[in-house]
C-alpha cells in the first residue's frame, strides 16, 4: 500500500480543477497579457499547486511549478508583458502537469506509485526553455507588489528615485526603502502611508479572492443515497397523504409534510447538476489549439456556461463537443485569406451555448465558416452509395446524410479531422443520452449543429404498462404509438409469428411477455433448473393472442409492435440501475420505483429489437 | 501427517465459532453466519426479471435501492411454495466484482440467532459425487437438532444471475460496464 494514497488521490482531484481553471485563466492572459489581475488569475492555480506538489514531494511536478511560478512573478512584479511565445509554453506546462497527474492518479489508484524523485526529461526540457524565457533570474519568494512601484503609479515620484533608494537601501543598510526616500526626501511622508495602506489592501485582496466559491466535497455515493432516501420519502409521504384523515389540523400538518417533500426532492435532484462551465473552457482550449495548428484565426464565444446539466450528460458530451468543434475549425472555418476574399473578417467565429427550452437542455455549436451547399452533401452521399436512385429527396433528408456511418465530405485528410469516423458517432453519443441532434447549414454562412438533450439523466418520461401481472415502462422517446389494431390488420405467418399491417407498413407483432419470456407465475412453478425462455415454437404461434393494446416501439429505422394487457398511464419516474448483478440484462435500462413502492422494469427499444432479431428472426 | 490435518481441521472450524442466524426451508434447519447478514424483511412483492435462471425471483425496492432476490427453495431443487405470512427475505452482503453488495434470499421462515461453539461442529459428510456439497461450510448439532451452515459465497454469485448467453453477449454499453465478461465464463 502507498502511504496517503487517499491524500493523494484527493490532491490529483484538486489539481486537475485547478488545471482547468488554468486553461481559462491563461486564455484570458493572452487576451490581456499586460493585464496584472489576469496573471494573478494564472499565478494562483499554479501556486497552489506547487505548494501540495511540494508536501507529497513531486520534484518534477514541484520544479515546473516552480519555473512558471517565476515567470508569472517577474511579469507581475516588474510589469513585463508576456510574449505569445511564452504564454504559448505556459500553455504547454499546463498540459504537461495534467499528464504528470494523470500518471499519479492511475499509478496511485492501481497501488504502486514509482519514484517521484526524478525529472522526466520531456519535463526538464520544458523547464530549462522556461527559465531560458524568465532570464535566469532569481525572484523574490513574496509576491505582493513592491512598495516603490506603488510610489511610482501614484506619480508621487520617478522611477529613478527608486533606483536611487533600492541601491542607497543595499549599500547602507539603511532600513525600509520608505523611510530612505523620506530621510532623502524624494517622497512626502503622506505619499508613503498611502502607498503603504494600498499595499496592504493588494495583499488582503488576494488572499479574499480564491475563498469566493464556497463549496464542499461529497461523495457520489453518498449524494446518490439521499436521493434514493428522498424518494422513498416522497413515496411514503403520498402513502400518508392518500389514506383518509378526519381532523384538520392533522390534514393541514400533512398538506404542509408534502410541500416540503417536494422541495427537498428538487434540491437533492439538482445536487447531481453541474455547470458546463468547465467542459465549454476546455473546448475553448481545444480550439485555440486546433486553430493554431490549422493556421486559422478563430475567436470562441461561449453563452449559458452557467447553465446546469447532469454530471454524467456532460462526461458523455466531451467527446461529440471535441468532434465537432474540430470539425468546425479544420472544414468550417476558412484560412484567414479565404475569409479576406469572400469579403469576412479575418477571423473566424465559434459560438458555443447551452441553454433551456421547453423543458430540455439545448446545446448549440455555431461557426460563420464555408457551410456546406445541399448539392455537395448529396453528390457525396450518392457517391458513398447512400442514396436510392430516383426517390425525391426533402432538404432535411439531405442534411440527414451527414449522420450516416461513413459520411465525410472533407476534402482532405488532415491530421485534425476527416478520418470517416464521423457524425454517425456524434449521433450515437447524443442517442445515448436521449438526445437528438440536427443540423443546419447555408453555404458561405456557416453550420449550426443544435442538441437537444433531457434535462436529467435520472429522471425519465414513460408510459407505464401492464403485460402478464408486471408493470414495465417504455420511455416516451422511443413510443411511436399505441393503437389497438383490428382483427383483419393482423397477419399471421406461417411459423415465423405475427406482423401488424399498419397504414402501408408491415411492422412485427410480438407479445411483451412472450419476447421477455416470462409470464411470472407460471414461470415460477415450471420448477428448478428450467431456463425461462420460451421458445418461439410452431405451435405456440397460434395461441398468441391477436387482439388487445399494441404499442409501437421505434429504434432508429426499426420498428416492433408489443401486445401488452392495459396502459397504465404516462408517469415520470426516476431510473435506478438493477446493480451489477443484472449487468448484461438485454431490454431493460433500469428500474423505477412505483407509486406502491414496487419495482417496474425500464424497457430500452434498442435492446428489446436487437434481443428480438437475435432470437425469433432467421431461426 | 493425520494429525496435522486434524488440527488444520480444528482451526478452520474454530474460524466457523460465532453467531448464526438459522432459518427453516423445507423442514430442514440452515445457518448463515450473522455477520453477513443485513436485515430480515417480511415477504414482499418481487418485479419478476427477464433472461434470469428460474430461482432468481427478480428484484424489490429496499429503501429506495433496487436489490436481487433469489429463492433458495428453487436455488436448492426443491419444490416452490407460494409465499406465505412466515415466508421472510434474508437480506445478505454477497461478494461482488468490487466490494459486496446486498441480495435478497426468500426462506419459509427465520428461526434464531444462535451461538454455534467449536464442539458442536462438523465437517460436511462425503455424500459421493453426485452430491455437489460445496456450498456447505459444515454441520452443527445444537440442542439434538442437525444445522446445515451455508458458505453464501458459494451458493450465490453475482454472476450466476443471468442466463449464460447474456453474458456472453455483453451489448456495448460505451460505460465502464462492457469488457470482463470474457474471462469470467463460469461453470
Amino acid at each position: 500500500m502507498i502511504e496517503d494514497a487517499d491524500l493523494i488521490l484527493e490532491f490529483c482531484t484538486e489539481a486537475k480543477e485547478h488545471l482547468d481553471n488554468l486553461d481559462l485563466a491563461l486564455l484570458s492572459l493572452e487576451e490581456k497579457p499586460e493585464d496584472k489581475e489576469a496573471i494573478n488569475a494564472v499565478f494562483r492555480p499554479i501556486h497552489t499547486i506547487k505548494g501540495m506538489a511540494g508536501f507529497f514531494n513531486f520534484v518534477a511536478i514541484g520544479k515546473l511549478t516552480h519555473v512558471a511560478e517565476s515567470i508569472l512573478v517577474s511579469a507581475r512584479d516588474k510589469g513585463i508583458v508576456l510574449r505569445p511565445v511564452v504564454i504559448d509554453m505556459l500553455f504547454e506546462t499546463v498540459d504537461v502537469l495534467r499528464k504528470l497527474i494523470d500518471i499519479i492518479q492511475s499509478e496511485v489508484s492501481g497501488g504502486v506509485l514509482s519514484s517521484q524523485d526524478e525529472v522526466p526529461p520531456e519535463v526538464a526540457r520544458l523547464v530549462s526553455r522556461l527559465e531560458l524565457a524568465s532570464g535566469n533570474e532569481g525572484f523574490g519568494e513574496e509576491g505582493e507588489k513592491k512598495l516603490g512601484e506603488i510610489l511610482v503609479e501614484q506619480g508621487a515620484i520617478g522611477e529613478e528615485d527608486v533606483e536611487e533608494a533600492l541601491r542607497k537601501q543595499a549599500e547602507e543598510d539603511a532600513g525600509k526603502i520608505g523611510e530612505v526616500l523620506i530621510r532623502s526626501g524624494k517622497a512626502k511622508p503622506q505619499d508613503v502611508a498611502k502607498a503603504i495602506r494600498e499595499q496592504k489592501n493588494l495583499k488582503a485582496g488576494e488572499s479574499r479572492k480564491p475563498k469566493a466559491e464556497e463549496g464542499i466535497r461529497v461523495s457520489v455515493e453518498k449524494l446518490d443515497s439521499l436521493v434514493d432516501l428522498v424518494g422513498e420519502l416522497v413515496i411514503a409521504q403520498i402513502q400518508v397523504a392518500s389514506s383518509e384523515v378526519h381532523d384538520q389540523k392533522l390534514s393541514k400538518n400533512i398538506a404542509q409534510l408534502s410541500k416540503i417533500t417536494r422541495e427537498l426532492q428538487n434540491l437533492t435532484m439538482s445536487m447531481h447538476m453541474l455547470p458546463i462551465r468547465p467542459l465549454f473552457q476546455r473546448m475553448e482550449r481545444l480550439v485555440r489549439d486546433v486553430s493554431r495548428k490549422a493556421g486559422k484565426l478563430v475567436r470562441v464565444t461561449l453563452r449559458g456556461e452557467e447553465t446546469e446539466l447532469d454530471r454524467q450528460v456532460i462526461d458523455t458530451l466531451a467527446d461529440p463537443l471535441v468532434h465537432m468543434l474540430r470539425n468546425a475549425v479544420d472544414h468550417g472555418i476558412e484560412s484567414p485569406e479565404e475569409r479576406e476574399a469572400c469579403g469576412k473578417d479575418k477571423t473566424g467565429n465559434i459560438y458555443l451555448e447551452a441553454r433551456h427550452e421547453a423543458g430540455n437542455i439545448v446545446i448549440e455549436v455555431r461557426d460563420d465558416g464555408r457551410g456546406l451547399s445541399e448539392k455537395k452533401i448529396f453528390d457525396k452521399a450518392r457517391q458513398r452509395g447512400l442514396v436510392v436512385e430516383g426517390k425525391e429527396y426533402s432538404r432535411d433528408e439531405i442534411l440527414n446524410f451527414i449522420f450516416q456511418p461513413g459520411f465525410s465530405t472533407a476534402e482532405k485528410i488532415t491530421d485534425i479531422s476527416g478520418r470517416g469516423v464521423g457524425m454517425d458517432v456524434v449521433k450515437k453519443k447524443i442517442g445515448s443520452l436521449r438526445g437528438v441532434i440536427s443540423m443546419d447549414t447555408k453555404e458561405g454562412e456557416g453550420t449550426r449543429f443544435n442538441i437537444r438533450l433531457p434535462l436529467t439523466m435520472a429522471i425519465i418520461d414513460g408510459m407505464l404498462v401492464q403485460s402478464a401481472g408486471e408493470r414495465y415502462i417504455f420511455p416516451t422517446y422511443c413510443i411511436e404509438e399505441s393503437l389497438k389494431p383490428q382483427k383483419e390488420q393482423i397477419v399471421i405467418c406461417h411459423n415465423r409469428g405475427k406482423v401488424l399491417h399498419l397504414r402501408d407498413s408491415i411492422i412485427p407483432l410480438i407479445d411483451l411477455d412472450r419476447l421477455l419470456g416470462m409470464s411470472t407465475s407460471a414461470r415460477r412453478r415450471k420448477g428448478p433448473f428450467e431456463d425461462s425462455i420460451d421458445e418461439c415454437s410452431e405451435d405456440s404461434i397460434g395461441s398468441e393472442r391477436a387482439e388487445g393494446l399494441v404499442m409501437i416501439i421505434r429504434d432508429g429505422s426499426n420498428r416492433i409492435g408489443f401486445f401488452v394487457d392495459n396502459l397504465i398511464g404516462q408517469q415520470q419516474v426516476v431510473i435506478k440501475s438493477l446493480g451489477e448483478a443484472f449487468q448484461g440484462l438485454q431490454g431493460v435500462s433500469g428500474g423505477a420505483i412505483l407509486a406502491d413502492g414496487r419495482v417496474g422494469l425500464i424497457l430500452d427499444a434498442h435492446g428489446l429489437l436487437e434481443y428480438y432479431s437475435t432470437h425469433y428472426q432467421g431461426g | 501427517m493425520p494429525e496435522a490435518l486434524l488440527e488444520k481441521n480444528n482451526q478452520t472450524l474454530a474460524a466457523r465459532e460465532g453467531k448464526y442466524l438459522t432459518f427453516t426451508l423445507a423442514n430442514q434447519e440452515y445457518g448463515l453466519e450473522i455477520v453477513k447478514v443485513k436485515e430480515i424483511i417480511g415477504a414482499m412483492e418481487v418485479t419478476a426479471v427477464p433472461q434470469t435462471p428460474a430461482y432468481v425471483e427478480g428484484v424489490i425496492n429496499l429503501r429506495g435501492k433496487i436489490i436481487p432476490v433469489v429463492n433458495l427453495r428453487l436455488k436448492f431443487g426443491m419444490e416452490f411454495l407460494e409465499h406465505t405470512d412466515r415466508t421472510c427475505i434474508i437480506v445478505a452482503e454477497i461478494k461482488g466484482r468490487s466490494g459486496s453488495i446486498p441480495m435478497g434470499m426468500v426462506v419459509d421462515s427465520v428461526s434464531e440467532v444462535i451461538p454455534i461453539r467449536r464442539e458442536e461442529m462438523e465437517e460436511t459428510p462425503n455424500f459421493g459425487v453426485k452430491l455437489d456439497t460445496e456450498y456447505i461450510m459444515g454441520m452443527a448439532k445444537v440442542k439434538g437438532k442437525v444445522i446445515i451452515l451455508l458458505d453464501i459465497d458459494q451458493v450465490l454469485n453475482v454472476d450466476g444471475l443471468l442466463l449464460m448467453e447474456n453474458l456472453k453477449s455483453e451489448p456495448d454499453k460505451g460505460e465502464d460496464a462492457g469488457g470482463d465478461y470474457a474471462e469470467e465464463e463460469e461453470q
